[in-house]
C-alpha cells in the first residue's frame, strides 16, 4: 500500500454550507459554465461526455456505459477526470489545493435521504444565482422532500456475492448477450432509482442525456462509486478477473483538455491508483445477505458461466401495463420445468422487455408473494428489487449510435423460491409478483411553490413490461 | 480491439458458447450444411458458357441456373437460349436463392435463435426455433421472389445492373433510414411461455426480427441477385458484412464504413460498365 491519499471525499451532509469545499464547486461549477461549449473541461462539455441530445457529436461524446459490467469503472474514471478538472478551478478561484468531490449519502436515515442543502435555494446569501441550483428537478425535491429507503438503500446491490451478472453486483458481460441489459443491482439501486427520484418525469437527472448538467449529478455518483469500495472491502468480494474487463480502455480529458486512456485494472484502488479516498466512520446500512450463501465457483470455473445458460421454469402469458397504480401478476411456475427444487438451486426472476415513450419518473417496488394484508408503507417490506426505468428513452431511439431495445432486469428471488418449494407451492403453482410505486416523502414544512406529488397520481407516460419470467441457472 | 481477439469472441457473440442449447447448435448445424452444399454446387454448377464476367448477358442467377441457360436483352448469349417468360426465370433462380438466404442470413439470426431458445420452457425449444426461424425466412424469400422477377423483367447489361444495385446499395447505407432499421434488429418481442400463445409469440418475433433484416439489409441482397459472376464469393463477403453490422458495437460508423466500401464497388463496376463499351 502507498501512503495516505492525496484527496478526500466527504459526505456533504458533515460539511457545513460555507464549508471551502461547498463554496470551492460552486465557483469551479460557475467557472466551467463560463468556459465555451467546445472547450472539453467546459460544464456541458464534460455533461456531454456522459450523454447528450446535441449533435453532431464532438470528440468523446455519449461514451457513458449503462446496463453493463463497465458500468462502475468507467464512471470511476469520469468521476477522476472531472474532479481533476473542477479542483483545477477551484484553485484559479483562490479555493483549496486539495479539494476533492463531496459525497452525497443519501442511504442514511433522516436528512440524508433530503437533497444536501447548497442545492436546494436559486439565490445565494449575497443575492447572486446559486451555481449548484438546479429547478428541473422532481417536485418537492428541492423543498426537502426525502427518498424513501426503496429508491436509497444499497443492501439488495451490497449483498450480492459476485461482481459479474445481471443479478449480481456489478452487471453482465455485455457483448456476449446481444439482447440483454445487464444492469448490474448497484446501478439499478441506488443508482437508477436515485436518479429517476430526483429528476422526476422531466428533470434533468432522470434523463440519461442530460443527467450530468445537475450539478448533484456528481455527488450522487461519488455515492455510488464509494458503495463499490465498501463492497470490495467485505473480504470474499472480488472485482472481475477476466481480461476483456481488465483489460478494457476508455478515453476522457484531463484538466488541460488533453485526451488520456485509462484501463479498468488501473482504478481498482482508488487511494493507491488514484489517490482519493473515501472519508471513513461513516457507516453503511447492513447488506441483504442470501439466505442461503452460494457455494464458492469451483477452482478455474469463471462465475458468469453459472448463469451463462438459464433455464425458464415460467413466464406470464401476456404484458402489463403500469400508469402509476399497485399491479399484480401471477407468474405460473411449469411443473415439468421446475421438477424438484434442490436447496442449492438459484432462481431469478426477470422483468423483461420493458418499453415506454419516455421516462414516467416513477420508481415501482418490486415484491414477491406480497401478503394481502400488507401495510400501505412498504418501507419495511422485503422488497427482491426496483424497477426505475432509467434510459428507456434511449432503448428505443432510432437516431442514437446505440441498438435499441427493451430494458431486462434480474434479480434474485432463491430465498422466497425455497419458502414456497419447503410449503409444496411451487412446481405447477403460481409466483405471485407484486409492482408498487415509491413516492417521495413529503417535506414537514413544505415549499407551497414546489408540491410533492402524491404517489398514486398518474404519470402521462405509460410503461409496458412485456413479460415477467422466472430462471433457474443451469 | 484486435481482430483476433473480436473472432476469438464471435461464438460467445453468436450465442454459441459456453454451453449453447441444442436448439441452437441444430441451426449452427443448418448453416453448414447450406454453405457444403453451396461450396459442392459450384463444382457441379455450369457457367453461362462463352461468356467472361464482365460481359455475361444478365445476372448470374439467371442465366447460370442448370438448365437455364437464357439471357436477358443480348449480349454474348442473346437469343440461343429460347424464349422463357421473366416469372419462370425468377422461379428458377428461387431454389438456389433459398439455399444462399440460409447461408448468407441464418448467422445473423443467430444471436435471436438463442435468444428464443433461452427463453422458452425446454421441451419447447425446438419448436420455438422452428416456428421463429420459418417466419424470419419468410420475407427474405419473399423479397427474393421479387428481386429476381425484377431482374428478370429489366432489360440490360451485368455489369450496369450490378453498379445500379451497388449505388442504391451505397446511398441505403449512408441514411439515416438504414440505422433506424438496424436498431430494429435489436429489438426484442415478449415471448409467452405456452399454447397457442407461445407459437404466435415465436412466430411475431421472427416476423418482426426478419422483416427489420429485410429493411436493413435489401440492397445488399440485390447487389447478391445483380453479381454477375463469383456468385459464392459474393455470398459470402456480403453475408459477412451484414453479421458485422449484427453484431457492431457503433452501429452508425460500420454502417459509414460498408457504404463507403460499397461506394468503392460501384466505381470499380462503372468503371467495368463503361470500359466494356456500354
Amino acid at each position: 500500500m502507498a501512503g495516505p491519499a492525496k484527496f478526500l471525499r466527504r459526505d456533504i451532509w458533515t460539511l457545513q454550507s460555507d464549508d471551502p469545499i461547498i463554496t470551492g464547486y460552486a465557483n469551479g461549477v460557475k467557472l466551467l459554465r463560463q468556459r465555451a461549449a467546445d472547450k472539453p473541461t467546459s460544464w456541458t462539455y464534460q455533461a456531454a461526455i456522459h450523454g447528450t441530445e446535441n449533435a453532431p457529436n464532438k470528440p468523446l461524446w455519449n461514451q457513458c456505459q449503462h446496463g453493463t459490467w463497465f458500468f462502475l469503472p468507467w464512471h470511476r474514471m469520469f468521476l477522476y477526470h472531472f474532479e481533476e478538472i473542477v479542483r483545477a478551478a477551484v484553485i484559479e478561484a483562490g479555493g483549496p489545493h486539495d479539494w476533492a468531490l463531496p459525497y452525497w449519502n443519501y442511504g442514511l436515515p433522516g436528512r440524508n435521504a433530503t437533497l444536501p442543502l447548497p442545492f436546494r435555494k436559486p439565490k445565494l446569501a449575497n443575492g447572486d444565482p446559486n451555481p449548484l441550483f438546479e429547478s428541473a428537478r422532481a417536485s418537492g425535491i428541492n423543498s426537502g422532500a426525502a427518498l424513501p429507503t426503496q429508491v436509497t438503500s444499497p443492501a439488495i446491490a451490497l449483498g450480492r456475492p459476485h461482481f459479474v451478472g445481471a443479478a449480481e453486483f456489478g452487471g453482465g458481460i455485455t457483448q456476449a448477450a446481444q439482447f440483454s441489459q445487464q444492469t448490474g443491482r448497484l446501478e439499478n439501486t441506488p443508482h437508477n432509482a436515485v436518479h429517476v427520484a430526483v429528476g422526476g418525469p422531466t428533470g434533468l437527472m432522470a434523463n440519461i442525456l442530460a443527467a450530468a448538467l445537475d450539478p448533484i449529478f456528481w455527488l450522487h455518483h461519488a455515492n455510488i462509486d464509494r458503495l463499490w469500495t465498501v463492497w470490495v472491502k467485505n473480504g470474499t468480494h472480488k472485482d472481475p478477473t477476466q481480461a476483456e474487463w481488465r483489460e478494457h480502455t476508455f478515453k476522457f480529458f484531463d484538466q488541460h483538455g488533453h485526451e488520456v486512456s485509462m484501463k479498468c485494472e488501473n482504478v481498482l484502488d482508488p487511494p493507491t491508483d488514484l489517490h482519493y479516498t473515501y472519508e471513513e466512520g461513516v457507516t453503511a446500512p447492513a447488506a441483504i445477505a442470501p439466505k442461503a450463501p452460494p457455494p464458492a465457483p469451483p477452482e478455474g470455473v469463471k462465475v458468469a458461466d453459472q448463469i451463462d445458460r438459464p433455464q425458464m421454469v415460467g413466464a406470464t402469458a401476456e404484458g402489463i401495463d403500469l400508469v402509476g397504480d399497485p399491479v399484480a401478476v401471477e407468474v405460473p411456475i411449469d411443473a415439468a420445468a421446475a421438477g424438484q427444487l434442490s436447496p442449492a438451486q438459484h432462481v431469478y426472476l426477470n422483468v423483461e422487455d420493458i418499453e415506454g415513450k419516455r421516462n414516467p419518473g416513477v420508481i415501482y417496488g418490486i415484491y414477491v408473494e406480497l401478503p394481502a394484508d400488507a401495510p400501505a408503507d412498504h418501507a419495511a417490506l422485503d422488497r427482491v428489487g426496483n424497477l426505475t426505468f432509467f434510459g428507456i428513452e434511449g432503448a428505443r431511439s432510432p437516431e442514437g449510435d446505440e441498438h435499441a431495445h427493451g430494458l431486462r432486469g434480474a434479480m434474485d428471488i432463491s430465498r422466497f423460491a425455497q419458502e414456497l418449494a419447503a410449503r409444496g407451492e411451487w412446481g405447477g403453482h403460481s409466483l405471485s409478483v407484486s409492482f408498487v410505486p415509491a413516492g417521495l416523502i413529503p417535506p414537514e414544512e413544505p415549499d407551497p411553490g414546489d408540491a410533492v406529488p402524491a404517489s398514486h397520481e398518474h404519470p402521462d407516460t405509460p410503461v409496458r413490461i412485456g413479460r415477467v419470467s422466472v430462471f433457474y441457472d443451469a | 480491439m484486435a481482430w483476433a481477439a473480436r473472432l476469438a469472441r464471435l461464438p460467445s457473440w453468436l450465442g454459441l458458447r459456453p454451453r449453447p442449447p441444442a436448439a441452437v447448435l441444430a441451426v449452427a448445424a443448418l448453416i453448414s450444411l447450406a454453405w457444403s452444399v453451396l461450396l459442392l454446387g459450384l463444382v457441379s454448377m455450369p457457367m453461362a458458357s462463352g461468356a467472361t464476367p464482365a460481359m455475361a448477358a444478365g445476372p448470374l442467377w439467371i442465366c447460370g441456373v442448370p438448365g437455364g441457360a437464357m439471357s436477358m436483352g443480348g449480349g454474348a448469349m442473346g437469343g440461343s437460349g429460347g424464349a422463357a417468360s421473366p416469372l419462370q426465370m425468377a422461379a428458377e433462380g428461387m431454389p438456389m436463392w433459398s439455399l444462399m438466404a440460409l447461408a448468407m442470413m441464418l448467422p445473423a439470426a443467430l444471436p435471436a435463435t438463442s435468444h428464443v431458445a433461452l427463453n422458452s420452457l425446454q421441451r419447447r425449444r425446438g419448436r420455438a426455433v422452428s416456428e421463429f426461424l420459418v417466419a424470419y425466412l419468410l420475407p427474405w424469400l419473399a423479397f427474393g421472389g421479387l428481386a429476381l422477377l425484377l431482374l428478370a423483367l429489366l432489360p440490360g447489361q451485368a455489369t450496369v445492373m450490378l453498379a445500379a444495385a451497388l449505388a442504391i446499395a451505397t446511398l441505403w447505407e449512408l441514411s439515416p433510414a438504414k440505422r433506424w432499421a438496424l436498431n430494429r434488429c435489436h429489438r426484442t418481442s415478449p415471448l409467452p411461455p405456452s399454447g397457442w400463445r407461445a407459437s404466435l409469440g415465436a412466430t411475431r418475433f421472427g416476423v418482426l426480427h426478419g422483416g427489420a433484416c429485410v429493411v436493413s439489409c435489401w440492397p445488399l441482397m440485390l447487389v447478391m441477385a445483380a453479381a454477375p459472376s463469383a456468385r459464392l464469393a459474393w455470398c459470402a463477403g456480403l453475408g459477412g458484412v451484414s453479421l458485422a453490422e449484427k453484431l457492431a458495437q457503433r452501429p452508425r460508423r460500420s454502417a459509414r464504413r460498408v457504404g463507403m466500401a460499397l461506394g468503392l464497388g460501384f466505381v470499380a463496376a462503372a468503371l467495368a460498365a463503361l470500359s466494356a463499351g456500354v
